[in-house]
This record gives C-alpha cells, structure tokens and sequence, in this order.
C-alpha cells in the first residue's frame, strides 16, 4: 500500500461525494475506491460515521497530553498513564451522564427525580472497573454460505468466493453484493448472515436493497434474485431500504406474517423471545399479510403494525424515529417501560439483565441517547431519574429498589 | 479554523493551542480507525495517544499539512498491526494472519481513506452555526426539506434560505478549502 496517495485518495473521494450526478472524474480509480463512495453516499451512513468518530473524547486525551510536561522523569510518566487509564471510564462517563440527565425529556412513573451527586460508596471502584469490560456492540457477523461453510465478519476486510467463482466483499462497513446479471442457473443459491448479540452489520443485497441487521437478527437471502419476487427471510430487528423493481415485488417473511413491497424503507423487529412484532413503514406503502387465517393489513408511512401468533393486534401512527433511530446509532424511547428498554440494551451490549423488584419493570422512561455510549451513561441515567439502584456482576445487571 | 500555515507552525513549535486543534480534528478518527483495526476501544485511544506523545516529544518537523496527515494514519496503522501481532503472538493463529497480510493491508488503507474523508466532511460541518448545521445534519440523515421544516417547526422557505446561508458560510469562511463549501452545497 501506497501511503502517498492517503491524502490524494480522500480528497477525490470527497469530490465524488459532492458531485452526485457526474460520472467519476478519473477511470484508474480503484473499485475500493468507488465502493466507498457508494457506501458514504446511502442516507444515514456519513453521519453515522461522524458519530463514530465523536464519540471518542479528544479533550481528556489532549489534557493528559498537555499534563505530561509537569511529570519528570520516565517511571513517573508510566505510573500516571496507567492511573489515568483506571481512571478514564470512570470520569468521562460522569461528566457524560450529566449532559443525559440534563437531557432526559421526562420521568414517569415513580415520581420525583432524585440527583444524588456522587455516591462515594467503597464498591463504586469495583463497580466501574466491572462496567469496562461491558462495551456497546459493534459490526460483527457471521455469514453460512450455501455450502453450509460459516465464516466471521467484521474487523478484517475478506473476499468471499461461490461456488461459481462469484467474488463477494466484506469489510467492517458490511457485506455487499453485486448486481443481478440475470442468472441462469436452475437453483437459487442462498446464504445466511447472523449477527450476535452485541452486534450490528449492514448488507447490501444483489438488488442494491440495503438493509441493517440488529444486534442478535438473522436474515436468509438468496446471492441473486430470480423468478417473480425477490424473497427474504429475516428473524430479530431489521430496516429496510427496498429498491423499486417493477414487476418483481420484494417480500420479507416473519415469524408471524409476511410483507410484500414495491420500493419502501421500513423497520421489523420481531424477535423470538417477544411475543409481538412491530413492523412500522418509513416510506412507500407494504402489504402485510399474517400466517394465521391470512389476516391482511395495508400500512402508509408513519405507521406501526402490531402482531403476535393469533394475528394482527394494532394498527396505529407513530413517529418512526423511534423505532429506527438504532439504524443511524441512537436509543430513542419514548415513554418506555424498563423491561422493554433493558431488553434492546441486553442484546447491544451482550448482557443479561435480573429484577430483584419485578414492580420495577413496569416503570417508565423517555430518553434520546447514543447506543455507541458506555453503558455506565444508562445505568447512571437511570438510577439519577428513579429510585431504581443498578448492581453489575460480571455481565450481569441486577435491577431493584435502591435503599 | 486556524489557517493551514500557521497551524503547521504551532504543531512544530508545539504551541498547545495549535494541539489542541490537532486533537479536537483528528483524536476521533484516528482512534475509529485503529477501533477498526484492533477491534479494541481502550487499546486503539492507547495506540493514538501514543502516536501523538511521540510527535510532542519529537523534534519532528512537517512541511505540509498533507505530510502530517500522512504521517499519523501511518503510525497508528503500524502501531495497530504491532497490538496484533503481540495479541495473537501466544496461539497458532499467527501464522494464518501472516498469510492474510497482503490482503488485509490493502483493505486498511481504505479503511483509512474513508476515516479521513468522513474528518473532512466533519471538520466542515462543526464550522457551521448551530441551527444551520442542525439543518445539515438532518438532510445528512436523509430528511427531506418538507421533514426537516416540521421537525424544527420552521417553514420549508426558511429551510432553503438557511441551507443557502449554511453555503455563504463556508464559502465564506473555507476559502482555502474550495472543496469543503462545493460539498456541502451539492450534497444537500
């Protein structure tokens, strides 16, 4: 690799964003280059990255930096740097916690807000140190070619070869499958992308739909799309970007039913262990359709479908930013109960979640947060909004009555 | 925005005013990109650290803007492989890692590509003023105008003239980095 052209490669990758209509300026540029400029292009995607990029805290690290100079000699220099790693999680994580507090819209349920200010208790230290080991998910998956062969995705860039000699890209960006070019093969050739608990990944299908996998989801397509529809199995949490193909509707099967589309942007989550599944459209128009006594229901944008095993439960509007915002790297609930935010927090960071009080379940919480935030940032966000208190144990949370 | 020559200076004086602008610009995404390599948050805000230390303890003098950028994916890449390799010195998996090296290089350069562009576009944005990088961000999110004027209770004319005004701006104000303000303008 070539380390001059770092600064040349960018700068043309930016004047390729800005130019959305103009054909690529210079041909000698590489497929990773243009493959990137597809990616950065898709909604969403630019600032998800910048967030990615914000979320480290530059402003400590340069004050460490600046605080270097009063240290002499080396031994001293190690020993503060290692104090000031311990430390690191702990502070950050407090001033950060004040700015959620702050921006908490409002507490329901068990009535005022307590702000108890540092609770200098002897077992905080340890607590903390257990907190660092918990960290939010991250692009991982692991994809089951047709030939029953699973292999990881996630840090390291791969090429993926079928059967057929076809080459598909994966990096830490996601999986991306190239276009129809009107297979003729009898068979249709299917492969599995599974995404862990305490993962996400991001796929794009050989239609050019993209789709984002949540954590602990799985979906079952084929490489290439032929016949009349082009069809999709998808279990766990999953949004949608359908490309319009006239004449050859996409449809997503569910557990509980399944949806036909045209060319639409919508969210699934229908996960085993819950009951129900919530389909809510963004755009377009989607026709449900339930697996028991084929009860069907038609859905216009900004609204949420309800359903469980017996059929449809509800119909209503509802602003999907909440049920979306995991896609662009947010937590948005809104009026919430805790059982239900703790289980989408359960499969983001890999964790496992006890009530010693199964009242406190029902208790209710608004809230606007980064999910790439340390899970300190809720366990404090939520202790400072209630009188809930929140015990980690290895990766457990033990949730009850505080005193 | 400190004008380039000048920011340089302060970098090679080891003005801390200048340093900090160092950090506030790029401590994110060079530590997203040894993330991405290390897979290891703690690990990769280490590595940048590091890197940075290095430089202010160096009499490193850079002659351009686009050698220090070169220089500082430079040292986190190799500082990232160098965490690899001690991570996985202890099992057999090193000798497959080796064999995939020449693949994977490639893939990170890219990879390095992309945080840089995503700094740039960044960089760009933060210069803007509250409520139009608010309107940025939201079309940046894939908000039409007619959303975005309903979600901050603004009218879709009001929209447009800040979208316009966001363009005046950095015009204005990135004169030296024509690229930024053709961004923004064609992009939203």
């Amino acid at each position: 690799m070539n380390w001059n052209e770092l600064n040349e490669d960018s700068e043309w990758l930016f004047r390729q964003l800005a130019r959305s209509d103009e054909k690529a300026e210079r041909d000698e540029k590489t497929e990773q280059l243009e493959q990137l400029v597809r990616k950065l292009k898709e909604p969403g995607i630019l600032r998800k990255k910048i967030r990615e990029q914000e979320e480290f805290d530059y402003l400590t690290a340069y004050r460490r930096l600046i605080g270097r100079r009063d240290a002499v000699g080396g031994t001293a220099q190690v020993k503060r740097r290692v104090a000031t790693r311990e430390k690191r999680h702990s502070k950050g994580l407090r001033r950060k916690a004040w700015n959620v507090a702050a921006g908490i819209l409002l507490i329901i349920g068990a009535g005022t807000a307590i702000f108890h200010t540092a609770h200098e208790h002897a077992t905080e230290q340890q607590e903390e140190l257990m907190l660092a080991g918990i960290l939010p998910g991250s692009p991982k998956a692991v994809l089951t070619t047709s030939d029953g062969v699973t292999r990881e995705l996630g840090g390291a860039p791969a090429v993926i070869r079928e059967g057929d000699g076809h080459a598909i890209l994966a990096d830490s960006s996601g999986i991306h499958y190239e276009g129809d070019n009107k297979q003729t093969e009898s068979t249709t050739v299917y492969h599995t992308l599974t995404v862990p608990r305490g993962g996400e990944y991001f796929i794009t299908l050989s239609d050019s739909t993209c789709v984002w996998l949540n954590a602990d989801s799985k979906l079952k397509y084929p490489v290439h799309f032929a016949g009349k529809t082009r069809e999709v199995t998808v279990s766990g949490e999953a949004y949608f970007q359908v490309k319009k193909q006239n004449g050859q509707p996409f449809v997503v099967h569910t557990r509980h039913g399944s949806i036909t589309v045209l060319g639409t942007e919508f969210n699934i989550r229908s996960y085993p262990d819950n009951p129900q599944s919530v389909t809510t459209l963004v755009n377009g128009k989607i026709r449900y359709r339930h697996h028991a006594g084929g009860q069907e229901a038609v859905l216009a944008p900004c609204q949420q479908l309800v359903t469980d095993s017996r059929g449809i439960e509800s119909l209503s509007d509802t602003d999907p930013r909440y049920a979306c915002g995991w896609k662009s790297g947010a937590f948005l609930f809104r009026n919430k109960s805790l059982e239900e935010i703790m289980q989408q927090l359960e499969r983001w960071y890999d964790i496992h979640v006890f009530y010693t009080n199964p009242e406190v379940k029902e208790l209710h919480f608004s809230g606007d947060l980064s999910r790439f935030r340390h899970i300190g940032t809720f366990i404090e966000m939520l202790e400072e909004s209630s009188k809930v208190k929140i015990k980690v144990r290895d990766r457990n949370l033990i949730i009850g009555w505080g005193k | 925005m400190p004008y380039p020559e000048t920011f340089l200076q302060g970098i090679n004086d080891k003005n801390p005013k200048a340093w900090e602008e160092l950090y506030r610009h790029f401590y994110g995404a060079l530590c997203n990109y040894a993330f991405r390599i290390t897979n290891d948050r703690a690990e990769a805000e280490d590595i940048v650290q590091e890197c940075f230390i290095s430089i202010w303890n160096s009499s490193l003098l850079f002659e351009a803007p686009k050698a220090l950028t070169m220089y500082l994916y430079r040292s986190v890449y190799h500082n990232s492989l160098k965490f690899l390799q001690r991570k996985h010195a202890d099992n057999e998996r090193l000798s497959e890692w080796s064999d995939g090296q020449q693949k994977m290089d490639e893939g990170y350069f890219f990879e390095a590509v992309e945080e840089e562009v995503v700094r740039k576009v960044r960089t760009a944005i933060a210069t803007l003023p509250d409520k139009r990088r608010k309107i940025i961000e939201m079309s940046l999110d894939g908000c039409s105008v007619a959303e975005i004027a309903e979600q901050l209770h603004i009218s879709v004319d009001t929209v447009k003239t800040q979208k316009k005004r966001a363009y005046a701006y950095l015009k204005e104000h990135l004169k030296e980095d024509f690229m930024l303000f053709i961004f923004i303008f064609d992009l939203f």
